[in-house]
């Protein structure tokens, strides 16, 4: 798997709380095909959220080395790492995350906003694909569960990033719905963006081309899929 | 269609998002604003009044070192008033000093109060002195110079209370139409306190031959002169020292010690009353610089209140704003950790918060500023028109005053958004992230 966009090799996370050592990631190795589908799941606490962090590149692993595109993640600077992040690669949270004030198209802006080219008409177009264009002007407290994800993947999307990182994206909403969210994942999948999402539930696991279980901060057993 | 959106509508989102509580600091810092403008202003109007005054003495003080000025009361009664020796020398000794003086020779330690010239254009000077009755002038003038000396008209005496004998050139020029035995006004006499009093009646008992030297003089009797000049009271029989006064370019130049010591050596004078007259135009300098050094002080201490209240209000914005911020900062964990993950650097964190509290301040420094000014241009007024008392102060809104208001208001603010600011900028995005 020459082609892995994402490669980790024996990460680690430690946290020490007091005398007491906290091992979040045990020597994780990974290696995500770009392009892929990738479902990692487990027990709560098995470190799942702190993988996608690392991945992400708002951690840095206290052991080990994150590969993505080739590059490693250990060598960059805060500034270049938030730069980074920016452009390769898009966040979609639990609880969604948007922020309260705005209104859907400008949450989607929001990664835009110190950038000179504002670009509202692909905000427009973002919203349209996740179907959310007829409420752009809606504020978050307006809007039900399911289609505030959408509204979080639409500004996931804003900078066009390769990789979407999402960590129990449906956690919060009904089954009906995260089937709904999830064949929104599928289609950016199908479009070409390699997608890494956390879940849960066995059947949204389905969806993936590769299913990668989590236990104690470790991968656990043989990839599936 | 939205507007465009940038990072101004979502600080000014976020301003609005917790109106009460932003309501509230703004509120408090337009209170310390508008209380820092009235400070200001009060010092500044305190401080121009001080500059003012201290201009003032300065002004007194360069005065004090050029022109008339007082160098020594003489005993009228115990000077030999005609001893022309003694006369002439201590006008040489004076002369060192002097480049132009108000006596003229013999008449030096006279009484000499100066009648001003009828045409302001004149140099002339006119030389009123006293001429003790008791003796009678024709004796003193007699025995001074007997053969320069005449005199048309009648002796002053004892009982000579209201008459004046009048040197040529005085009459010739103010009184031409009189003559011996009628009633004139001495012209106003100046002194060199300001004072100055009109004689008024006197009789010309006498008009002395025309004589350079006594030209411009007037004689009358020495009591009836101290007492119109106010410095005799018939009652007590107590009279105080005539001041001799001379015209001098720069007092700096006198040599007060040396002075003291010609004249009593001249004069033998240590029992007239000299030694309090040492130093008279030092101790006045010395006064008047003590007086510019005590504003300088006051001015000082102005400065220091202001200082004080500055820092003060500047304390009082700081918490509220800091803490403000350091609120809206820790209620937004989860949004500024969402920021990050999104990919707004670090930087940009700290210019958001920043900038929140900038904006803060500035909605402050309008209303805060404007009633500041509108209080302190009230107060300003209140002291003009004389309410004064302990409560109205003079006030300046320069505008240095508001620039340096200004100026520090958003340096305050600034300071004090920088550790929320930084507690934002380097919060641990997955930790804001972890938990609902
Ligand atoms: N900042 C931290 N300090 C201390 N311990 C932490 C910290 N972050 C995570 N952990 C611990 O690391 C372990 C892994 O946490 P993580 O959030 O990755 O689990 P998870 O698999 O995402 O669980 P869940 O399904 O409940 O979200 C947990 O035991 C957690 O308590
Ligand atoms: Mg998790």
């Amino acid at each position: 798997m020459s082609d892995g966009i994402v490669k980790l090799d024996g990460v680690q996370k430690y946290y020490t709380m007091g005398k007491v050592h906290i091992k979040a990631l045990d020597g994780v190795s990974l290696d995500i095909a770009k392009g892929s589908f990738t479902s990692i799941s487990g027990p709560s606490g098995a470190g799942k959220s702190t993988l996608l962090h690392i991945i992400g590149c708002l951690d840095a692993p206290t052991a080990g080395r994150v590969r993505i595109n080739g590059k490693d993640m250990g060598a960059m600077k805060d500034t270049e790492l938030t730069r980074f992040r920016k452009r390769s690669i898009g966040f979609v949270f639990q609880f969604f995350n948007l922020v309260p004030t705005l209104t859907a198209k400008e949450n989607v802006l929001l990664p835009k906003m110190f950038d000179r080219d504002k670009d509202g008409e692909r905000a427009d177009r973002l919203l349209r694909i996740v179907g959310m264009e007829h409420r752009a002007d809606h504020r978050p407290n307006e809007l039900s569960g399911g289609e505030r994800q959408r509204v979080a993947i639409a500004r996931a999307l804003i900078n066009n990033p390769p990789i979407i990182l999402a960590d129990e994206p449906t956690g919060n909403l009904d089954s009906e719905t995260s089937l709904d969210i999830i064949s929104l994942f599928k289609k950016l999948n199908e479009g070409g963006r390699t997608v890494i999402l956390v879940t849960h539930e066995r059947d949204i696991a389905r969806f993936a081309d590769k299913s990668i279980a989590l236990r104690d901060g470790k991968v656990d057993g043989r990839p599936s899929g | 269609m939205v507007k465009r959106f940038g990072v101004r509508n979502y600080i000014s989102r976020n301003i609005r998002r917790r109106s009460l509580r932003s309501g509230i600091t703004i509120v408090g810092i337009s209170i310390c604003i508008a209380f820092f403008i009235l400070f200001a202003s009060i010092s500044q109007g305190l401080k121009d009044d001080i500059l003012e005054e201290i201009e003032e003495r300065r002004a007194e003080i360069a005065r004090q070192r050029a022109g008339y000025i007082t160098i020594m009361n003489i005993d009228p009664f115990n000077m030999d008033f005609f001893n022309s020796t003694e006369l002439e020398q201590v006008e040489d000794l004076v002369e060192d000093y002097c480049i132009a003086q108000n006596t003229s020779g013999e008449v030096f330690p006279l009484a000499l109060n100066f009648l001003e010239p009828t045409d302001p254009n004149s140099d002339a000077i006119y030389i009123l002195f006293g001429v003790d009755p008791e003796k009678g002038i024709k004796y003193d003038f007699i025995d001074f110079d007997a053969e320069s000396v005449s005199l048309n008209g009648t002796f002053l005496s004892t009982d000579s209370e209201r008459q004046v004998i009048l040197g040529n050139g005085l009459w010739e020029k103010n009184y031409p139409a009189s003559g011996l035995g009628d009633a004139i006004d001495l012209q106003t006499l100046s002194f060199v306190t300001g004072e100055s009093i009109a004689i008024e009646n006197v009789t010309i008992s006498g008009i002395m031959d025309s004589n350079p030297l006594y030209d411009q003089f007037a004689a009358v009797p020495i009591e009836f002169l101290l007492e119109e000049v106010g410095l005799y009271d018939p009652v007590t029989g107590e009279y105080q020292y005539f001041l001799a006064s001379i015209y001098i370019d720069d007092a700096s130049k006198i040599d007060f010690d040396e002075l003291e010591a010609g004249i009593k050596d001249i004069t033998g004078i240590s029992d007239r009353g000299i030694d309090d007259n040492e130093n008279y135009i030092n101790r006045i300098i010395l006064e008047h610089e003590a007086e510019i050094a005590r504003q300088e002080e006051m001015e000082r201490t102005v400065n220091g209140w202001l200082l004080a209240v500055i820092l003060l209000l500047s304390i009082i914005t700081i918490v509220g704003i800091s803490n403000t911020m350091l609120m809206s900062v820790t209620e937004r964990r989860r949004e500024i950790g969402t920021l990050k993950a999104v990919g707004i650097a670090r930087s940009r964190v700290y210019q958001i918060i920043l900038s929140e509290a900038l904006l803060l301040v500035l909605i402050a420094l309008v209303i805060g500023g404007l009633s500041g000014g509108l209080i302190s241009i009230y107060f300003g007024m209140q002291y003009e028109a004389g309410a004064g008392g302990l409560f109205f102060a003079p006030t300046s809104l320069s505008p240095f005053v508001v620039s340096y208001v200004v100026a520090i208001s958003l340096v305050v603010g600034l300071l004090a958004a920088l550790y929320p600011a930084w507690r934002a900028a380097n919060l641990n995005p997955t930790e804001a992230l972890r938990y609902e």
